[in-house]
């Protein structure tokens, strides 16, 4: 039974499931937090067979959440004053959330040329805990600047007759991630 | 004439399926705002889950609703008729903005046009989800500007089970499922108060959608030049969204269904401007500074779309701005 859970897993990386077994499985993922490391494990893999890892990423990066954790204080994606100082990061993941996500090291270029390596931490492994390489171009500010935005616009959005208070639950999820078009 | 009479029986089928999807799509979004309900549902988007529990209270007091993080941080959404209050524990700050009306997704006949002209509406048979017998309703983008969406509807109480949020080939881009959901049941009022109380952090107060004094309210200083087909603007207003001395231009766009917002602010009024394309899931962003303005497009639409919005936008002649 395991084994196939974990076949279903690994299908569903590579998209192969239909969406009714996805839908099962996502039942199943959602009320057993062991499954999802699983899946955040899988697609690890799948990436890295695909070439798609940021660089810096090693597999035993959970474990080094936790270690990270630790220093959360002393997290910084990037100086407020200047966003541009980080465009050169292709191929780095920044996951951000609250007491959240990966320990990614991740290496950074400043228009003077220096260099400089920072770590963003997480409290415990997940399936956000990886975010795929392709999605992770060119960050922006913070994503969190976005919320102002969001809130405002979820009160006038013509949807909202059809999904209640559930457009919501993207202020509530993770940050948003900058794209793969940003051609900024 | 027998294949004319197939055909004219085949149309009025469709029409008949379209009328009944609609229907049950304005029944679900009754449901949505009329029944109590409480439950635990999952979110997925981009490879990622995150488990979330929606309360939901109708009384004689109003409209109470509670939406709260069970995975990552303890994220807080509560709403009533007159406020939406954010409580975001990881950045310290609880955000207070003004609540609107909702509008039931009823569709008035001149409507009907323009939002078959950029969408199809089927009745796509039943299902079984959560344990509730269900009816699925799909909606189809025509184009690539717009996003699709299927809705799993309890067949009793019409209320929305699972919601697909779909590209145009009708992949999923996010689902929405209830693991958990009872619904009709009472709600104790302890359950519609946060966790957090919110002490100690920061309050922002997005309370002043109002005109701003010296603005012509209902005139955009600027326009865009490149509107997907079919929507138009819906919304107009100067406001202050950050603080009082920060005017922001908000227009606001739809075809119907889908929705796109156009923030413009001075450029330096704002500390995090965003610079290109941001995303979650169905949610895009893209922002661009232009003429010292800082514009902000964010929509529940494609990333073309926002991008082609964003960098279409330039002054309209008649500002003075």
């Amino acid at each position: 039974m395991k084994e196939k859970i974990h076949e279903q897993l690994s299908a569903m990386v590579d998209d192969e499931l239909s969406d009714a077994e996805q839908a099962l499985l996502i039942r199943q993922l959602s009320a057993d937090s062991g499954l999802q490391l699983v899946l955040s494990r899988y697609q690890m893999l799948s990436d890295a067979l695909r070439n798609m890892l940021p660089q810096q990423v090693d597999i035993s990066f959970h474990e080094r959440v936790h270690a990270a954790l630790q220093q959360e204080d002393t997290i910084h994606a990037a100086p407020p004053a200047d966003t541009r100082w980080y465009r050169p990061l292709a191929g780095v993941a920044i996951a951000a959330s609250v007491a959240v996500v990966a320990v990614l090291s991740l290496q950074s270029t400043r228009e003077d040329g220096a260099a400089e390596v920072q770590a963003v931490a997480s409290s415990a492994p997940a399936i956000g805990d990886y975010i795929r390489a392709e999605n992770i171009p060119a960050p922006a500010a913070s994503m969190r600047g976005l919320d102002v935005y969001l809130v405002n616009h979820n009160e006038y959005a013509a949807n909202r007759g059809v999904q209640g208070m559930l457009p919501y639950v993207r202020i509530i999820g993770r940050d948003m991630q900058p794209g793969s078009s940003n051609t900024e | 004439m027998k294949w004319l009479l197939i055909t004219l029986l085949a149309a009025t089928g469709q029409l008949h399926a379209a009328e009944s999807a609609r229907q049950w799509l304005d029944d679900m979004s009754g449901a949505l705002e009329s029944l109590n309900y409480d439950g635990t549902f999952v979110y997925f988007h981009d490879n990622k889950l995150e488990t979330m529990r929606i309360i939901h209270r109708v009384d004689a007091g109003g409209l109470r609703e509670r939406l709260v993080s069970l995975t990552g941080s303890a994220r807080e959404v509560l709403r009533d008729d007159k406020a939406v209050t954010c409580i975001m524990p990881d950045n310290k700050s609880v955000m207070v903005g003004q609540s609107r009306p909702r509008q039931p997704f009823h569709v008035v006949p001149r409507d009907l046009d323009s939002l078959a002209a950029n969408y199809t509406f089927e009745d796509a048979g039943e299902d079984r989800m959560a344990g509730y017998a269900a009816r699925v309703i799909a909606i189809k983008p025509r184009d690539t500007l717009r996003y699709g969406y299927r809705f799993w509807i309890d067949q009793d109480s019409r209320m929305l089970l699972k919601s697909d949020l779909t590209d145009v080939d009708g992949m999923p881009i996010e689902q929405v499922m209830f693991t958990g959901l009872s619904i009709g049941s009472d709600i104790p009022g302890d359950d519609l108060q946060p966790s957090l109380n919110g002490d100690g952090f920061a309050w922002h107060s997005q309370m002043n959608d109002r005109p701003v004094p010296g603005y012509q309210d209902g005139i955009p200083g600027w326009r865009v030049r490149q509107l997907p087909t079919g929507f138009s603007l819906s919304n107009f207003q100067h406001k202050y969204m950050h603080d009082e001395q920060t005017d922001t231009e908000h227009m606001v766009f739809s075809d119907g269904l889908a929705t796109v917002s156009v923030y413009v602010e001075h450029a330096g009024s704002v500390r995090q401007p965003l610079v290109g394309h941001s995303g979650m899931g169905a949610m895009n962003a893209y922002g661009v500074q232009l003429d010292g303005h800082q514009i902000t497009v964010v929509g529940e639409v494609p990333a073309d779309t926002v991008k082609m919005i964003a960098t279409s936008l330039q002054r309209a002649p008649q500002t003075d701005d």
